[in-house]
């Protein structure tokens, strides 16, 4: 036993990368979390025992017991079903958002840190003012101006979330530009666009995966906010915010909140394992203790 | 070239700034629903005459461009258009509700540093113990958790349940809310010299600033502890401990003194991110700030009101940014290159 841990220990300095992310504890839990709820969004018809919408007034708001195990809600549906089958809401337009998120703010970033001079100036200063606007409040403004739904609430969250991805994105242009391989390409006669596909992409994709990672975490949290607040999924639709906006002045039925919101609490604390899990992987300089 | 570092940097900020009231034109321009539907009845969008005299009243006629000349000027003069829903002018609203909000957060700030340096500390002096995995679980839950739903659990526990602290709200619900002279329920009900408001108002804030305080403690008691690992491992210390000084003095005289700049920097920076959460807190726990009047204009379509608030929490960060860029200009002459 201790030989073959003595072995381990020695040899993790040159292990490959598969076995690396083996003993990479925050890797390992963050991909069981988050792989858990995926395969619950997918499996939700099959693993839900009830409809997560069908009305059932002869049981509203029944206490967590073996026929529902989460309890029902004021209309008597099952939140164990409903939480299930919020899977299928809440993630989907989290993953959605930062995508989005993530493929124009980087197109935006990659454009300003190459182009450099007045373009990158004017960039910049777009994504500082929209930088300053705390997220929540600008998403609720622009929500309520495009009217309410999940689908604007989501494109809110899009429009509020790019530039985070462009600033890092352009950061890691002007770091990579700065390399010497770089230089010697551009010497050599490379085109812009190898220099970008070859060095720029490869060099930056890791911490911006990363971030879009941990990002998917607060993109859960704040597409239930805004559901939460009335302006994102409306009930009956068993989103988790709205679910827990359901519950909350019901002190005594104190399911009705608390289960969405340890749904929430799992899935975002999964995404933000899965991250850091990546961040050790990938930058292992980073490496925090 | 202090002075030009400075200058810079206000530059920037009002930038900013102008780019701030150009979203919030253009947030209330993307609107694709009828903008006078919110503020008439159904029967008046109806009639063109009226139609045509709002349009003309609001200057919703003239070129875009000369709407926004206008609206800046408004802006610049203070006047930030009428709320909907409260029929007053917005600026009249913020000035009411600004206050409530500031003041929750700052006691959530106190919360997060009284709690988070002490853990942060500890964390960093017994470095990889239990107290160490309690802080790493505590920042990870707090930053994994809706705020909205912590406030929830934490009225179902300690208000109905316990019944130790009391429901939401500023006050108690016979007692009024004292003569607005600073806007800080608590210190106008000092002023007052009215002793039961007093401490209505302070049994009703410790609640709400312990969930919004929870929310950045985590940050507070991480950075805390990084800053002094690192500042422990340093050579001056190593010599402290070398001259034979105890512990106490090595930690608390030499080591956290310069530990606590970074803390400073991330705990100002982080009251951006507690007044949107102070949003939420509001709306959970019935707080009398922008927050929850923000939410409710929001829910109603009352641009007006939303736009202010947004605007004026933009202001507020960018103020805060720049202190700290100045803070750090003033602290660390290497930055004021860059």
């Amino acid at each position: 036993m201790t030989a073959v841990a003595h072995a381990e220990e020695i040899a993790t300095p040159r292990a490959t990368p598969a076995s690396s992310l083996r003993g990479n504890r925050a890797f390992v839990i963050g991909t069981v979390i988050v792989g858990a709820w995926l395969a619950t969004a997918l499996a939700a018809p099959l693993i839900a025992p009830q409809s997560p919408v069908d009305v059932d007034v002869m049981n509203r708001l029944q206490a967590p017991s073996p026929g529902h195990l989460f309890g029902t809600d004021e209309a008597g549906r099952d939140n164990f079903s409903r939480i299930v089958y919020g899977a299928r809401i809440t993630i989907p337009a989290a993953l959605g958002v930062i995508l989005i998120a993530t493929l124009v703010g980087s197109a935006v970033g990659a454009v300003a840190g190459y182009a450099g001079g007045r373009v990158d100036e004017i960039l910049m200063r777009v994504v500082d003012v929209v930088l300053a606007f705390p997220s929540i409040l600008l998403a609720m403004a622009i929500t309520a101006a495009l009217g309410l739904g999940l689908k604007h609430a989501m494109l809110a969250m899009i429009l509020v979330w790019w530039p985070e991805f462009a600033r890092l994105m352009r950061g890691q242009v002007l770091v990579t530009n700065t390399n010497d391989y770089v230089t010697s390409a551009r010497a050599l006669g490379a085109q812009t666009w190898r220099i970008v596909g070859l060095h720029v992409i490869p060099n930056a994709f890791p911490p911006i995966l990363v971030k879009a990672t941990l990002d998917i975490g607060n993109a859960i949290i704040l597409t239930a906010a805004l559901s939460f607040i009335g302006l994102g999924a409306v009930p009956p639709e068993p989103e988790w915010g709205a679910m827990i906006a359901a519950g909350r002045a019901k002190f005594e039925y104190w399911w009705a909140a608390t289960f969405p919101g340890l749904a929430i609490l799992s899935v975002v604390l999964g995404f933000n394992f899965l991250g850091d899990g990546l961040q050790d992987w990938l930058n292992p300089r980073l490496r925090h203790d | 070239m202090l002075l030009s570092y400075l200058a810079r940097r206000l530059g920037l900020a009002l930038i900013a700034l102008f780019g701030v009231v150009v979203v919030a034109f253009l947030v209330a321009h993307m609107v694709p629903a009828d903008p006078l539907a919110a503020v008439l009845s159904e029967h008046a969008t109806k009639d063109p005459a009226i139609r045509e005299a709002y349009m003309k009243r609001w200057g919703l006629d003239r070129p875009v461009p000369e709407q926004f000349v206008r609206y800046l000027a408004n802006v610049l003069r203070g006047d930030l258009g009428e709320s909907f829903t409260t029929r007053r002018p917005v600026v009249q609203d913020l000035r009411q509700f600004l206050p409530g909000t500031v003041e929750l957060a700052m006691a959530a700030l106190v919360v997060s540093v009284v709690f988070g340096v002490p853990l942060g500390i500890w964390a960093a002096v017994r470095h990889n113990s239990w107290v160490d995995h309690l802080t790493r679980v505590l920042s990870l839950v707090g930053a994994a958790s809706p705020i909205f739903w912590t406030g929830l659990i934490a009225l179902h526990i300690f208000y109905y349940r316990l019944e130790w602290a009391p429901g939401p709200g500023r006050l108690d619900t016979h007692l009024q809310m004292p003569v607005a002279v600073t806007g800080f329920t608590l210190v106008d009900s000092l002023i007052a010299g009215d002793g039961e408001r007093f401490a209505s108002a302070l049994r009703h804030t410790i609640l709400p600033a312990l969930v919004l305080g929870w929310f950045i403690m985590g940050i507070v008691s991480r950075t805390m502890r990084a800053a002094l690992l690192e500042v422990l491992a340093a050579d001056y210390v190593r010599t402290a401990r070398a001259k034979g000084l105890g512990e106490a003095v090595v930690v608390g005289g030499h080591a956290l003194r310069n530990a606590l700049i970074p803390v400073v920097t991330v705990t100002g920076l982080n009251f951006a991110s507690l007044l949107s959460g102070a949003v939420l807190t509001e709306t959970v726990f019935a707080w009398p700030g922008i927050g929850r009047y923000a939410v409710t204009a929001a829910v109603r379509l009352d641009y007006p009101a939303i736009l202010g608030v947004t605007m004026i929490t933009a202001i507020v960060y960018l103020a805060v940014n720049f202190l700290v860029d100045v803070l750090y200009g003033v602290l660390d002459p290497r930055i004021r290159v860059a």
